[in-house]
């Protein structure tokens, strides 16, 4: 027993309790999607798959590094609300965020084909999301915090918008398979990262109704689809591998 | 995927050493706050500052990646 108090004393030393599983959890999912990432492109010598396997494997590796970080209570702060209230920020889940979404971003731009500029829009759009979403997160005063979080969700609208109208244009001119890739990868984007605002606002971050375990556990779930759920649907697919890997878009496709 | 230009590529080593420096860089920076803060630097300044590094190594990682194999010419 002494080990396990131990460990529980050392853990809100650093500030993390609870969620601290999810933490941890998270770490371990990210290393894993990274690892069967590096293993899966081992042997790729292909120049355009390379890169593939490059982005995606870096979002998984960087995503387990903030992971890890944040179980150690390197990546969370406090901020005091004018009211008196102190709120835990896991600032590192931004800055996560801020390194990965715009790969993720690249990543399907990529596949889709879509020009340089459009790409370089989308990153642009995505990092004033991530920045004004993280200035919801650290001001001081309620009604601030709901502007950058409209302000930073109405960004959101504007990226989505412009993968469906933009690179779906791009991606229309693809091969039927990548076609059907891009469409599968279109809407995970499309409803994992709908679901972020959303996890904000009922979080300890916005209305608190749920506590900080609850949505880390939300936010864990979330980051592991959109980017393990992502890397494994894209490296699998025959778009990026060809030949005998499955289709990912047979059922999905139909319900677009 | 499928149509694949002709032209031979070499993977640019510039650009994979610019790949694992910025990868490194990006990790770093997400475990460097304490050592901002060891400096004399309040939250938010060391919080900034880490924002900027991982700015940094997004941009050399996109620039990176998207030059690492680059077309070689019969030159």
């Amino acid at each position: 027993m002494m080990v396990p108090t131990s460990w529980a004393l050392q853990m809100t030393e650093l500030g993390v309790e609870g969620e601290g599983i999810w933490l941890a959890l998270g770490t371990i999912g990210m290393l894993l999607g990274m690892v069967y990432f590096m293993a899966k492109g081992w042997d790729v010598t292909d120049p355009e798959q390379e890169l593939f396997y490059v982005i995606t494997i870096l979002i998984a590796g960087i995503a387990a590094s903030s992971y890890l970080s944040m179980f150690f209570g390197f990546g969370l702060t406090e901020v005091e609300l004018v009211s008196g209230e102190v709120l835990d920020i896991y600032w590192a889940r931004y800055a996560d965020w801020l390194f990965t979404t715009p790969l993720l971003l690249l990543d399907i731009g990529l596949l889709a084909g879509a020009s340089n500029r459009d790409i370089g829009a989308l990153i642009t759009l995505d990092a004033f999301m991530i920045v004004t979403g993280l200035a919801a997160a650290l001001m001081k005063i309620p009604v601030a915090r709901y502007a950058f979080w409209t302000i930073s969700t109405i960004a959101m609208l504007f990226i989505l918008y412009y993968l469906v109208v933009v690179v779906g244009e791009a991606a229309a001119e693809a091969d039927e398979d990548t076609q059907s890739t891009f469409n599968v990868l279109r809407n995970l984007i499309l409803v994992a990262w709908a679901i972020y605002p959303v996890a904000w606002l009922v979080g300890t971050e916005g209305l608190g109704l749920v506590g900080l375990f609850g949505e880390t556990l939300i936010f864990m779930i979330l980051d592991l689809s959109a980017k393990i759920g992502f890397g494994f649907i894209l490296l699998r697919s025959r778009a990026i591998v060809g030949g005998d890997a499955p289709t990912p878009s047979a059922e999905e496709t139909a319900a677009d | 995927m499928s149509d694949r230009p002709d032209v031979p590529q070499q993977l640019s080593y510039q650009s994979l050493a610019g790949l694992v420096a910025f990868s490194g860089l990006a990790v770093a920076g997400l475990f460097a706050l304490p050592v901002f803060q060891s400096f004399g630097l309040s939250f938010m300044p060391a919080f900034w500052l880490v924002l900027a590094v991982e700015a940094v190594a997004l941009a050399g990682v996109v620039v990176s990646v998207l030059t690492l194999h680059r077309e070689r010419t019969l030159d």
